[in-house]
């Protein structure tokens, strides 16, 4: 075999190449947080940009009696439009508008609220990015997977404020946590990778530290018989460090009160 | 700093995981080692200066390949079942058998031969390496790179004259 043949043979093997969704989750993983950001502030200066301008031809012309009738065309087409936007995915073109739409809500809540609202809409990114990986929509899943995780970091950070502070406010809060990490779970084995770990250790810190306030202040109150099982098995779970367990179980003692 | 860092993994992806994937026995293992050369490197490119990342992601993805064979002691054949190709491979169903065939036959020899010969094959036939380019990630003179391409390039040959003959198109 001549060398110059051995070397076409060899070359060959270009054909070998990652998939492509693989890439682009790896990329996400490594350097997502801070390019995708970007991307994402472009894309939604870039569609307010184009909102106003319409606005500003839609105001001249709707001065006018000739143009009522486009201009109620106009309105009809938006209402198609807001359809796609309440149905579109992290990375669309009009899920900006959508993502702005329901942080209204967020921003205008008592503060007390906020993570509740926090929680609910970090469900809905985690739902987003089932929908995104069930459907195998790799060009929207880097943005569908740096939408949920910045959703759950701001929810993490709440969660970690509410047990320094309010610990006896936050049994509730830590339900909708242990709750969004089993839905996390579930779209982590749908992905085949781990998602979201940038917050994992400050929530886990969080429980234990909401686990220990909750058996420390059980152990002053008194107890029923069942609520004494339950105490007990929470401490079990907890020195075995299965807090989110211990977790479930004060709450189903809290619930027993 | 990650944009940066962005670009080289977007540049140098696809070379590090076929690195990798002619040495190991499934496209799964080949994406988990390379994921972990990629987090390697990004760690030390946060903590010091990298002077060639080319060298060094290569580096990185030998000492991953040699840290998985080390748990890994039983070494199976790798299949190209599920590996995505592109390019002109798309023609027709049967250009594609016949190519995948010859893929694998290649892949075949070429990963009997001894690992070093694999990599400069790799280095200069598959990436276009420099020679200089060689030698620095080998940490080798120019000159015993160019004996060690010739003497890959003959055991390579002796590799598939000894393979031709036996029927490779699956049916």
């Amino acid at each position: 075999m001549e060398e110059q043949e051995l070397k076409k043979k060899v070359q060959l093997l270009y054909g070998i190449k990652p998939r492509e969704d693989w890439v682009i989750l790896t990329r996400n993983r490594l350097v997502g947080d801070e390019g995708g950001v970007g991307q994402q502030s472009l894309q939604k200066e870039w569609f307010w940009g184009n909102i106003f301008k319409a606005g500003r031809v839609l105001a001249r012309f709707i001065e006018r009696p000739a143009f009522v009738m486009p201009a109620l065309a106009f309105l009809v087409a938006g209402g198609a439009i807001w359809q796609g936007v309440t149905e579109s995915l992290p990375g669309d073109a009009l899920y900006p508008v959508k993502a702005a739409a329901e942080q209204v809500p967020v921003r205008f809540s008592a503060k007390d609220e906020q993570p509740m609202r926090e929680f609910a809409l970090a469900r809905q990114r985690l739902a987003d990015l089932k929908t995104v990986a069930e459907q195998n929509k790799v060009r929207n899943l880097p943005s569908a997977i740096q939408e949920f995780e910045e959703n759950a970091l701001r929810v993490s950070a709440g969660f970690v404020e509410i047990v320094e502070n309010s610990p006896q406010n936050a049994l509730q809060a830590s339900r909708q946590i242990v709750q969004l990490q089993k839905e996390k779970l579930e779209v982590e084995k749908i992905l085949g990778t781990k998602i979201g770990l940038d917050q994992e250790d400050d929530i886990e810190n969080a429980i234990k530290v909401l686990v220990e306030y909750e058996l420390t202040y059980l152990e002053t109150r008194s107890l029923t018989q069942e609520q004494q099982v339950l105490f007990e098995n929470a401490g079990t779970a907890a020195i075995e460090g299965k807090y989110a367990e211990a977790l479930e179980i004060l709450w189903q003692l809290s619930q027993n009160e | 700093m990650s944009e940066d860092f962005g670009q080289i993994y977007d540049q140098y992806v696809t070379r590090i995981y076929r690195f990798i994937f002619l040495k190991v026995p499934s496209q799964e293992i080949a994406e988990d080692l390379c994921s972990e050369v990629f987090t390697k490197t990004l760690q030390e490119y946060r903590e010091t200066s990298i002077a060639n990342m080319q060298a060094f992601l290569y580096q990185v993805a030998r000492h991953v390949v040699a840290d998985y064979y080390r748990q890994e002691t039983k070494i199976q054949v790798v299949s190209f079942e599920g590996v995505e190709e592109t390019g002109p491979f798309e023609d027709s169903f049967i250009d594609e058998i016949v190519l995948r065939a010859e893929m694998e036959e290649v892949r075949k020899a070429l990963a009997q031969i001894r690992d070093e010969y694999q990599n400069l094959i790799i280095w200069r036939y598959l990436d276009e390496l420099s020679i200089p380019e060689i030698a620095q990630i080998e940490g080798k003179s120019e000159g015993s790179i160019r004996i060690g391409l010739h003497r890959a390039l003959d055991s390579l040959r002796g590799k598939m004259v000894g393979q031709e003959g036996v029927p490779n198109v699956p049916v």
